[in-house]
């Protein structure tokens, strides 16, 4: 079925002008006189198209530009060039009609007031984007349910731990059941386990909504987990955009092989498969891991199962983080 | 309507969560009313007359400067700098709700919780010094209310000013702080100006006014 993309980006730039300070005490007293600024270049000409219902993640280093293209797309930034559309709108005119179908979390500033429990800021978004009662009542047993946060909404929200307080942020953000949602690192700062009930809960309200979804993340996990489609930018520039799969299939020029041996073995019979990431020999248990080409992995497999006394072999895609850095390095796509 | 009305409400939940420094800002012009009238008092317990002005109608201009300071220059924008340096601003920006709108609801909001205490205080001193008052003259009300009104809009628009500092520092205490003592002193809430030396009085408005 064709179907229009419900985010669309076009030749998007956005540049801000900074100031630089020359380094020194010299130099800030220089700068109360005179400034030299210089241009940002945050989003430098980057496009894009979004469908309904896709979870599409963001990629790229501090500074690469992320959050920069999430606040143009909510109408909080004014593009310097290009042109941007969200749900048929233009963002910068901030219409209400569209202010009620997106929302934007972002893990680092919470929009809940910080003194008092959660469910006052949710009463308030529950008059602000004019919930009706029954949705409200539905939509927030939904999300209470599915993050079990049911025990912690009369607390003040300053006393609430991280994980908790993000959860809450998602409940507030989620309340009006936007059709359209920027999340800027939902899970910065929170450990495994958390890390992991957001992105099943992301994944439910993507299923659950038909939701379409924009996530940035520092956490390679979120991304893999989540979304099929990554587009990667660095210093404002979009240098890959497609399948997740496909950025492994092209950048991931080596496979991993884990090895566990049922007897020793010599280093140095283990060389010529590749190249040996770990070793060890000790007492009763003999492992490796080596490296070798991808498209060579399944036959180097089949040979070391030949030649070695193995007891278990197993074929791993190498940790994404390492992917991603080699996209970077090599500088485009 | 309602959401500004619930605004209104959860800004009064929040100016109430800490006790102590609700209390500590309350003491703070209870006190500050507390000497004004406490120096008048004893200026007047050997002559009635000072600067022309009588014990009763000098008391009586203390107590009504109390009463339209907390209803003039209250306000709840004292935030607005580090809301914008912060970019926590974001989120009111995002939302169908008109931001002015907001701001406006949250200073009535605190004009209304000020208004309350203050008179509430202002009870409390009358009690302690017992004047008689003398009312200003009943023909001038009106002007008197419209004098008041465009005084907290203009109150209002000044802080939306001093807010837009945040675009470029967190802090807008510095040249707020000026203004608001030359506020003060000009505005006659210390005393009333015509006491003044005739100079400082010409300066004063041809500079200010
Ligand atoms: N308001 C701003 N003023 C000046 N420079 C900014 C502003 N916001 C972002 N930048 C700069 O733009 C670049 C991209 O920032 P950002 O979009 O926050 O990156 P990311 O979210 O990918 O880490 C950075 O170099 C940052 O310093
Ligand atoms: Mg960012």
């Amino acid at each position: 079925m064709f179907q229009q993309p419900i985010i669309k980006v076009q030749n998007l730039k956005r540049h801000f002008k900074v100031y630089k300070k020359q380094p020194g005490l010299m130099g800030s007293i220089k700068s109360l006189f005179k400034r030299k600024y210089e241009t940002v270049k945050a989003v430098d000409d980057i496009s894009f198209e979004i469908k309904q219902g896709e979870i599409v993640g963001f990629i790229g280093q501090n500074g690469a530009g992320k959050t920069t293209t999430l606040k143009v797309l909510s109408g909080l930034l004014y593009p310097t060039a290009g042109a941007v559309s969200v749900l048929g709108f233009n963002p910068w005119d901030r219409k209400s009609k569209f202010q009620k179908q997106f929302a934007l979390v972002m893990g680092q500033k919470n929009q809940l007031w910080w003194d008092l429990p959660a469910m006052e800021t949710f009463l308030l978004n529950k008059a602000i984007y004019e919930v009706p009662d029954e949705q409200f009542e539905k939509t927030l047993n939904k999300l209470v349910d599915l993050l079990k946060v049911s025990e912690i909404l009369n607390i003040q929200v300053r006393k609430l731990s991280l994980g908790q307080r993000m959860k809450c942020e998602l409940i507030a953000a989620l309340l009006h059941n936007p059709k359209v949602l920027f999340l800027d690192e939902p899970t910065i700062g929170l450990d495994v386990v958390m890390q992991k009930n957001l992105r099943d809960f992301i994944k439910a309200y993507n299923k659950e909504f038909k939701a379409t979804v924009i996530l940035t993340s520092h956490y390679m996990n979120d991304v893999k987990e989540l979304c099929e489609r990554a587009i990667v930018i660095d210093k404002g520039k979009l240098i890959f955009d497609g399948k997740l799969q496909d950025i492994i299939n092209k950048y991931a020029r080596n496979k991993i092989l884990s090895l566990v041996f049922s007897k020793e073995v010599v280093k140095k019979d283990l060389k010529k498969f590749g190249e040996i990431k770990e070793f060890s020999q000790d007492n009763s248990s003999y492992t490796a891991t080596i490296l070798v080409s991808r498209k060579k992995a399944a036959l180097v497999a089949s040979d070391l199962l030949k030649e070695l006394p193995i007891e278990d072999l197993n074929i791993e895609e190498p940790p994404i983080e390492a992917i991603i850095r080699e996209v970077f390095q090599s500088g485009n796509v | 309507m309602y959401k500004y009305w619930l605004i209104a409400q959860l800004f009064w939940q929040d100016s109430l969560v800490y006790r102590a420094s609700f209390l500590m800002w309350r003491l703070r012009s209870f006190t500050s009313t507390l000497i004004s009238l406490s120096v008048w008092s004893a200026i007047y317990q050997h002559q009635s007359q000072v600067f022309n002005y009588s014990q009763p109608a000098m008391l009586s201009y203390i107590f009504l400067t109390a009463i339209l300071h907390s209803l003039i220059l209250s306000t709840s924008l004292h935030s607005l700098a580090n809301e914008i340096y912060s970019g926590q601003i974001s989120f009111n920006l995002l939302k169908p709700i008109n931001f002015m709108g907001m701001l406006i609801s949250q200073e009535l909001a605190d004009k209304a919780i000020n208004i309350i205490f203050a008179i509430g205080e202002i009870n409390l001193l009358y009690l302690i010094f017992k004047p008689s008052f003398i009312l200003p003259p009943s023909n001038t009300i009106l002007i008197f209310i419209f004098w008041v009104a465009l005084g907290i809009i203009i109150h209002f628009i000044i802080n939306l000013l001093f807010g837009t500092i945040g675009f470029w520092s967190p802090d807008s205490w510095g040249p707020k702080f000026l203004f608001f003592m030359l506020i003060e002193f000009t505005a006659g809430k210390l005393y009333p100006l015509d006491i003044l030396p005739q100079i400082i009085q010409k300066i004063i408005s041809k500079v200010v006014i």
